[in-house]
């Protein structure tokens, strides 16, 4: 964990009634994009809205800049909020709408116009904006969505399920936002259930499960922390089966499967496996065409966190 | 792909600079109400009751004229405050009529299209929120009530202005815009407790309409049963609005068949419609400050 972290929870709880949302949340989120996952239910949700100051903790803190985040309008002016439903009222303009929010943070008329004008320029909804909301398509409506949040610019952003009903470019474009945000040094917290597209925006991310953090940090470094799961390395070579052979004779491996285009090697220790795969091939002449570890995606570590019911070696 | 340079430039100071934030809360809650065609189209026939009354007015003095003529002006006490009454009992409809058509989803609105979540990550409280939203109401009942009767008002107070009775025409008027505020301060609260109370304006309407029929319709029928009693009126809120017209504009009311004044009403009916008023207002804080308190968010 970073020095600089933004976003602090300690201990943080949340019950609704006799359920539990947030149970005893540790983290910190610093600066850059972090994505949020988890399954249904599992607490995302509740986090943002506990982070956004929507709800109030039953229990622990959660602070922003080092300030607490309920009820105050210091860390509110700081923030934004991209929510995943749809809130609008259909009968403005886009224009109108973002200007309107932009207010509520007490800028000028003339200023929250301007900002409203560059936040919308920014999401191409420039040519639609002095149409009413409710002729938007659910794309532009997304991106009018993402303008309100951005306008004021704040430092730091949560954005819902950002990317849902845009069409490709404009996912891309959105995407592209997210980054240029996070480069900017912005704090930008996306929850996605689209776990591609949490990976084409940061390798930072925040996994929740049942209320509780179980994972936070790099994906990949999150991966080798798993270190009690069988790590799986693909390997397409041109003796597929002399390889086997001679990747069955070490310790660390467990199986060693025939795929269609390559073999399929499952280790406890994947780092001396990637150390001496290169040295046995070249030791035995074998050439290899493509050596990946389809374990180091994020739909991989988010199946063993979640599924498995992991809870040592990362998160709270 | 390229991002186009955003050029924004955070700002630092108080926020201050722009106007209160319960008066943007309330100044875009008046475009919205207002955006609504229904709220237009309903002006009209508003507008026309309202011009008949200023007919009315001189209506009125031409007959005054004409009885009068060759006889002492009409001294101010002659002016008997039927009218300001009939003008001000016509507003408690028209206003509760505006609502229904326009102002019931205020809140409920929120809830329903989840703007109410926008609220929350800005730097706003929920008196402002709710302040904002009260004054949006007031603004836009203001339209059928407050403005009217300035203006038809001001209308029958330059036709009067030769007469002496000008004094206690201005009076009466001046008692029907204290009345109107009173109106539009307890409608406005009422609509917006029960608009607090769910996310579907429908079932507001429908209690808003309730709230305003029933009371009234059990007001009718045991005032036919307690003929000559007055206090059946206190049952409703029209009846009870009414009667505190009534002590505003100074009005008698209408002598029975076979009186040539009204009997004076019982003491208690002078301020009894106003324990009711204040009862009723409180109720409707007391439910907004409960339910904006379970409205998480509203930091």
């Amino acid at each position: 964990m970073g020095t600089d972290a933004i976003i602090k929870t300690q201990n943080l709880s949340k019950w609704y009634g006799q359920v539990i949302a947030l149970n005893d949340v540790t983290l910190e989120i610093n600066r850059g994009v972090t994505g949020l996952l988890g399954p249904n239910g599992a607490g995302k949700s509740t986090l943002m809205k506990v982070l956004t100051g929507q709800l109030r903790p039953s229990n622990g803190a959660a602070r922003i800049f080092g300030q607490p985040i309920w009820n105050n309008g210091y860390v509110m002016s700081r923030i934004a909020l991209c929510p995943e439903q749809d809130a609008f009222y259909e009968e403005m303009t886009a224009f109108q709408f973002v200007t309107y929010l932009v207010r509520l943070h007490g800028y000028t008329v003339v200023e929250s116009e301007k900002m409203a004008r560059a936040a919308l320029g920014v999401v191409d909804l420039l040519e639609r904006m002095n149409d009413p909301i409710h002729t938007y398509s659910k794309g532009m409506r997304q991106r009018a969505k993402i303008a309100q949040a951005i306008a004021h610019d704040p430092d730091v952003l949560f954005l819902d399920e950002p990317l849902t009903g845009t069409d490709p470019v404009g996912r891309r474009r959105i995407i592209d936002l997210i980054l240029e945000i996070g480069d900017r040094g912005k704090s930008v917290v996306v929850s996605s259930h689209i776990l591609h597209e949490v990976e084409s925006m940061t390798s930072n991310i925040l996994l929740i499960n049942k209320g509780r953090v179980i994972a936070d940090g790099d994906v990949f470094a999150i991966r080798n922390m798993i270190d009690d799961h069988p790590h799986q390395i693909f390997i397409d070579a041109d003796k597929p089966r002399d390889f086997a052979k001679l990747l069955v004779d070490n310790k660390d491996v467990i199986s060693v499967t025939f795929d269609d285009d390559g073999i399929r090697v499952t280790t406890r220790d994947p780092n001396a496996c990637y150390e001496y795969i290169p040295a046995l091939a070249l030791a035995n002449d074998i050439l290899i065409r493509r050596l990946t570890s389809p374990d180091n995606n994020l739909a991989a570590v988010f199946k063993y966190l979640t599924e498995s019911g992991y809870r040592e070696g990362a998160g709270t | 792909m390229a991002i186009r340079d955003q050029g924004y430039t955070r700002y630092e100071g108080d926020l201050t600079a722009g106007s209160p934030t319960w008066w943007v809360v309330a100044s875009n809650g008046f475009s919205l109400q207002w955006a609504y065609v229904r709220s237009k189209l309903l002006l009209f026939p508003i507008l026309f009751v309202f011009l008949l009354f200023v007919f009315a007015t001189f209506g009125e003095r031409v007959l005054t004229n004409y009885f009068m003529s060759g006889q002492p002006a009409a001294q101010p006490d002659e002016i008997s405050g039927f009218y300001e009454f009939a003008f001000g009992y016509v507003q408690i409809w028209i206003l509760a009529l505006y609502f229904t058509a326009s102002g019931c989803g205020v809140i409920a609105e929120d809830l329903r299209f989840k703007t109410i979540q926008l609220y929350f990550s800005k730097p706003i409280t929920k008196t402002d929120y709710i302040v904002g939203k009260f004054m949006s109401l007031v603004m836009f009942g203001g339209l059928v009530t407050v403005l009217p009767t300035i203006l038809v008002g001001g209308i029958r107070m330059m036709i009067f202005a030769p007469s002496e009775s000008f004094g206690s025409v201005a009076l009466k008027v001046g008692g029907v815009v204290a009345y109107d505020i009173v109106l539009l301060c307890l409608f406005s609260l009422i609509v917006m407790a029960l608009s607090a109370l769910t996310s579907r304006t429908g079932y507001v309407v429908l209690a808003w309409a309730g709230f305003m029929l029933i009371p009234s319709l059990v007001s009718t029928i045991v005032d036919l049963v307690r003929k000559g009693e007055e206090w059946p009126e206190l049952l409703s809120v029209a009846g009870t609005m009414g009667l505190a017209l009534q002590s505003l504009v100074d009005f008698k009311g209408i002598p029975q068949p076979g009186q040539l004044a009204p009997a004076p009403p019982p003491d208690y009916m002078m301020w009894a419609p106003w324990l009711i008023i204040v009862a009723l207002g409180s109720a409707a804080v007391g439910v907004l400050y409960w339910r904006t308190s379970k409205l998480e968010g509203i930091a």
